[in-house]
């Protein structure tokens, strides 16, 4: 039990979505659909091995005597993390096949994984809920939050994608040629993030109401969210009402990106406030 | 002139730039950390920048002048857009089962014709049963030979954007009368004592509350590695002298007395006594226990020396509790220095040949209980719960339109066929309609 444990398994499956990665970007480059099966098939693979890690860890924390979701540090966010961020890939696969979305979703869920395996400041520790993270409101705000996050991250990949065939124009037609399925896909991801998004601002806020007896504090965590939320809800209203597309939207969805960064690490590493995940 | 401003303030346009503003702006307030009092900006951004901070209230920035502000016209946005919308929404809505225009239909983004070998009683039978799966409750047109069959499905949907943001209208409504109708402070309560009075944020304005709050007890437990596990209140509510109530109150698990929510926020030591102090003399390594109370002194074993607690403090720079100790001997001055307890002083404190480690004590516990009243709540609850109900009818219905004509042929029936549908719904109403109709058609 001690050798196959989950972390175990979460460096296995970082392995996968690395070759996951590097196969669908074969796959874009020689334009083989056999590539591309063999792509998502290792992408498939890593995402099993991580669903049975995290199950694994979940029983674990009952074994030690203080059950609870693993959703409640920096290595257990930094793995749902690329989870939902596969999630989100599987959901976009159905819609486009699309290579270089695939290659690029897939290196950024391997990413985090080898982010969360080998920083040092990550401890990969089972530990205990605090009174605050003991709550039923945990696990869905938690999971309707990075799930948001992971759909804008691909918008975040359709938008650079979008930006790149645009600046380089004719030259790269060949590679890129259907350029507006970017503009189409991050547009729907994203509503779809903004949804959630609304949905885990929501659970918090009650969650805080219970827990600190205010629903709104002004904690730099609310307020980037907050902010994020806005920015998103600009991009959704200039789509909707205003009919903006391309290089504009691109942008937002890139600026908004790096709201939700900064919403998830920045305000820990930088700036504090009480929701502690370090 | 009025005219554009009204524009402007129902449009989108606007909409957009509130957003970014409000988005840009909210930034500074992470960066600069609220509510400190004055002092501390004083110290950290100097007098000039103090007064620049003063004049935008950037050290109360969420409650300032112009932040309240542009939520302000964010409602306002809101409001004339729904004034300007609703209505053609609605009326849109009214008119459902109507005689098309033939010259509108075929401007519809989905059209298609097909002839089958039924005639056209059977066809009008089997398309209506259509219509109705496909869409909604059909309508239909009988002139001469020819039909018309109009059907509309989901048009509810396009209630969706106007109730999400009629619900944030009530979310910012449930906060402005939080804001004026409502308080929110902290109660400090040593165990054992009782307490009506709250200290408000921001400031220290205090508030008598109606009713008493006593602490029957307070503890904290912890997991085996030393993180919090629980922090526990019994209190006992005593209204107009009598006790009402008794609750534990813990993180998490708040209570609720006429309309004010209790929370636990935070504890303390207020006293404490009777330190258990292990001192081991290093030569002999005998080690004896006294037992302490502050300012009276005991012997230290195998000396003409005497020692004494002259002080307790709950939280020495980080390290917890900690006492400070005096060794008191004969023509020599008072010896004086710390003594910390808890899991970084394990291997205790040496001082004069002796090595001194707090056992344990006797601590009297303050409890620090968040108390608020915001009967905005309730608005920004319903306001939550429509927000969702509004993504509902966006996401999961589309409006869809389908319109047929049917028209007799030399054998059996010819039907044109257009329809219409929201951007979410992408392909799959087009997809299903050609499906039915190649099959319907396909019979010969
Ligand atoms: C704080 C949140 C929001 C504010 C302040 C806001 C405000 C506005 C305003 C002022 C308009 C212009 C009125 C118009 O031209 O119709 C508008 C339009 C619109 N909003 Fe929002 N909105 C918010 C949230 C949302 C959300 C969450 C959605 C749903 C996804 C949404 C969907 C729409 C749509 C579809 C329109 C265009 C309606 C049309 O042009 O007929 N809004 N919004």
């Amino acid at each position: 039990m001690i050798e196959m444990n989950d972390t175990f398994l979460v460096s296995i499956s970082t392995f996968f979505y690395f070759f996951g990665a590097l196969v669908f970007f074969a796959a874009f480059v020689f334009q083989k659909r056999s590539m591309q099966n063999a792509a998502i098939l290792f992408v498939v693979g890593g995402f099993s091995i991580e669903t049975a890690a995290i199950i694994i860890r979940w029983a674990f924390s009952y074994q030690m005597g203080f059950g609870h979701a693993p959703l409640s540090n920096l290595y257990e966010s930094l793995v749902f993390f690329s989870w939902s961020v596969v999630v989100i890939l599987f959901a976009t696969w159905k819609r486009h096949r699309n290579d270089i979305i695939g290659t690029l979703a897939s290196f950024f869920a391997f990413i985090l994984l080898a982010y969360a395996s080998l920083s040092g400041n990550v401890t990969t520790q089972i530990q205990p809920l605090i009174p605050a993270l003991q709550s039923n409101w945990l696990i869905s705000h938690v999971v309707s939050s990075f799930l948001a996050y992971a759909c804008f991250a691909i918008s975040f990949i359709t938008s650079i994608l979008y930006l790149i065939r645009v600046r380089a124009g004719r030259r790269i037609e060949r590679i890129l040629p259907d350029y507006d399925v970017f503009d189409d896909l991050g547009y729907r991801i994203t509503s779809i993030g903004f949804v959630l998004l609304s949905l885990g601002i929501i659970t918090g806020a009650v969650w805080a109401d219970t827990a600190w007896g205010r629903y709104w504090g002004w904690d730099p965590k609310e307020t980037w969210s907050l902010i994020t939320w806005m920015i998103y809800g600009a991009y959704i209203h200039a789509r909707l009402a205003r009919g903006w597309k391309g290089t504009s939207m691109a942008l937002i969805s890139i600026i908004g990106f790096i709201a939700v960064i900064f919403t998830y690490l920045g305000v820990n590493y930088i700036l504090s406030g009480l929701h502690s995940y370090m | 002139m009025m005219r554009k401003i009204y524009k402007y303030t129902a449009s989108v346009r606007l909409t957009i730039f509130l957003f970014f503003t409000l988005a840009a702006t909210s930034v500074f307030g992470t960066l600069v950390t609220q509510g400190l009092p004055g002092e501390h900006y004083e110290k950290i951004y100097g007098p000039g920048m103090v007064s620049f901070l003063d004049f935008f209230e950037i050290t109360d920035m969420y409650h300032s002048w112009w932040f309240m502000l542009l939520l302000f016209l964010l409602a306002v946005n809101i409001t004339a857009c729904t004034i300007r919308t609703l209505p053609g929404t609605l009326r849109g809505m009214s008119r459902k089962n109507r005689d098309l225009e033939e010259t509108v239909t075929r401007l519809w983004p989905i059209q298609y014709v097909c002839e089958s070998a039924y005639p056209v009683e059977t066809m009008e039978q089997k398309l209506t049963l259509l219509a109705g799966r496909l869409t909604g409750k059909p309508t239909i047109i009988r002139e001469g030979e020819e039909r018309r069959i109009y059907s509309e499905g989901g048009a509810y949907s396009r209630l969706g954007a106007p109730v999400v943001h009629i619900s944030i209208l009530l979310v910012l409504a449930g906060g402005l009368i939080g804001s004026i109708m409502g308080f929110s402070g902290r109660m400090t309560i040593i165990e054992g004592e009782m307490s009506s009075i709250a200290l408000l944020f921001p400031g220290d304005k205090e508030e008598k509350l109606p009713f008493s709050v006593k602490c029957d007890g307070f503890a904290v437990q912890f997991y085996d590695n030393g993180m919090p596990k629980e922090y526990r209140s019994d209190i006992t509510i005593i209204d107009e002298g009598e006790p009402v109530a008794s609750e534990s109150i813990r993180v998490n698990d708040p209570f609720t007395y006429r309309g004010f929510k209790l929370c636990q926020a935070s504890y303390g030591i207020a006293e404490a006594s009777d330190f258990k102090i292990s001192v081991t003399e290093e030569k002999s390594a005998t080690t004896s226990i006294c037992t302490l109370n502050l300012m009276k002194k005991v012997p230290l074993p195998g000396s003409d020396k005497s020692f004494a607690v002259a002080r307790f403090v709950p939280d020495l720079q980080g390290l917890g509790p900690a006492v400070m100790a005096v060794i008191l001997a004969p023509g020599a001055p008072h010896d004086i220095f710390w003594i910390p307890s808890g899991l970084h002083q394990a291997q205790g404190t040496k001082r004069q040949g002796y090595t001194f480690k707090i056992e344990g004590f006797t601590a009297r516990y303050y409890t620090g209980l968040q108390v608020g009243k915001d009967p905005g709540v309730p608005l920004v609850w319903a306001g939550f719960v429509l927000i969702l109900g509004g993504f509902a009818m966006i996401l999961f219905k589309s409006h869809r339109r389908l319109w047929m004509k049917i028209t007799p042929v030399s054998e059996g029936s010819r039907v044109e066929v257009a329809a219409k549908t929201d951007r979410k719904d992408g392909s799959s109403f087009e997809k299903s309609i050609t499906q039915k109709f190649n099959k319907l058609c396909k019979y010969d």
